[in-house]
């Protein structure tokens, strides 16, 4: 009966602690972020940020890397009209 | 008789010195650099200084630059891009008004400022130095947020300097902020014994703002963005600070 009881316990804290783990790497999901800078004449301009949350990896940098591009690519072309 | 001859005499060598002062053309080559902190590098273009006894106007030759990188990307996610205006940026001084004109951008878009030539309260020290053959001497100032070493000579008779400085007894041939982001180092120069037209490349100078509204405009836009997010969740800011400090901390 004590044993049974020590491996409910031991069952018990190993559940908790796994779960606990899972929170842990559920908050610690990973946030890419990209920060393109407009240089005009040699002088900084204005910066655009895109971050997506939930993967990594230099395909998903590039991608953020663009959608921040893009965004100073929309405002050139609004300036210039 | 002897005294009307003298009188005459002194009165010719006066106006003559005059008009040889106004008719007279400084013209100045200088490399001109900026490596403003979290650009990923430095960038060098050939810049003119043009002036007489009235005008001077400063251009910074970007068009031509073949050295400019167009885009850049750093390994710590961080991209730039880099372009150039569709003329050259110039500075524009009128010192019979003590007035200059320069463009200024807030985001991209670009507005005419005008600002005083008299902002400029420099601290001359013993120090000399050659630059070019001409004997200079050192000066301090601390202007908008960065503290600049100029080397001026009172031989060349032109208060003149490259970008929006002046107000030295003489020529600025050098001049470079302590922090290394802006530096104009003159390779050569000349003065022509002619008069030249300088005239303004601005049009409409009458619609110029002080740099006291176009802070408060630049100052509104900053704010504006700190809230701004696009459909994309896309974030958008401006610098605090250029070659100037724009929004103090």
């Amino acid at each position: 009966m004590k044993k049974i009881l020590v491996l409910f316990v031991l069952a018990f804290s190993l559940m908790s602690f796994t779960s606990n783990k899972l929170i842990t790497n559920k908050s610690e999901l990973p946030q890419v972020c990209c920060k393109a800078t407009l240089i005009i004449n040699g002088e900084p301009g204005p910066s655009a940020t895109a971050c997506v949350n939930g993967v990594s990896g230099p395909e998903t940098i590039n991608l953020v890397c663009k959608m921040a591009k893009n965004k100073l690519m929309k405002e050139l072309t609004a300036a210039a009209e | 008789m002897k005294t009307f001859v003298y009188t005459i005499l002194c009165f010719s060598t006066f106006v003559l010195g005059i008009k040889g002062k106004e008719e007279r053309t400084l013209i100045i080559n200088y490399i001109h650099s900026t490596h403003i902190e979290g650009l990923p590098s430095k960038t060098s273009v050939n810049a003119t200084l043009i002036s007489n006894d009235k005008f001077s106007l400063y251009e910074m030759d970007y068009r031509n630059n073949q050295n400019l990188i167009d885009e850049e990307d750093n390994d710590d996610g961080q991209t730039f891009l880099s372009i150039r205006t569709s003329s050259n940026p110039y500075i524009f001084k009128d010192y019979s008004k003590e007035i200059f004109y320069s463009t200024e951008r807030i985001s991209i878009k670009p507005f005419l400022v005008k600002d005083s030539t008299n902002i400029f309260k420099w601290n001359l020290l013993e120090e000399r130095k050659t630059i070019l053959n001409y004997d200079c001497q050192k000066a301090k100032l601390e202007y908008r947020g960065r503290v600049y070493i100029a080397f001026f000579t009172t031989d060349i008779p032109f208060n003149a300097g490259p970008w929006k400085f002046s107000g030295l007894p003489g020529t600025i041939l050098e001049i470079k902020s302590e922090d290394g982001v802006f530096e104009m180092n003159a390779v050569n120069l000349k003065i022509i014994n002619n008069s030249t037209d300088i005239s303004s490349p601005y049009e409409n100078l009458e619609k110029a703002i002080n740099w006291e509204e176009f802070i408060l405009k630049y100052r509104k836009k900053y704010d504006e963005l700190l809230s701004y997010v696009d459909e994309n969740n896309v974030t958008m800011t401006i610098p605090k600070r250029k070659i100037e400090v724009l929004i103090e901390d």
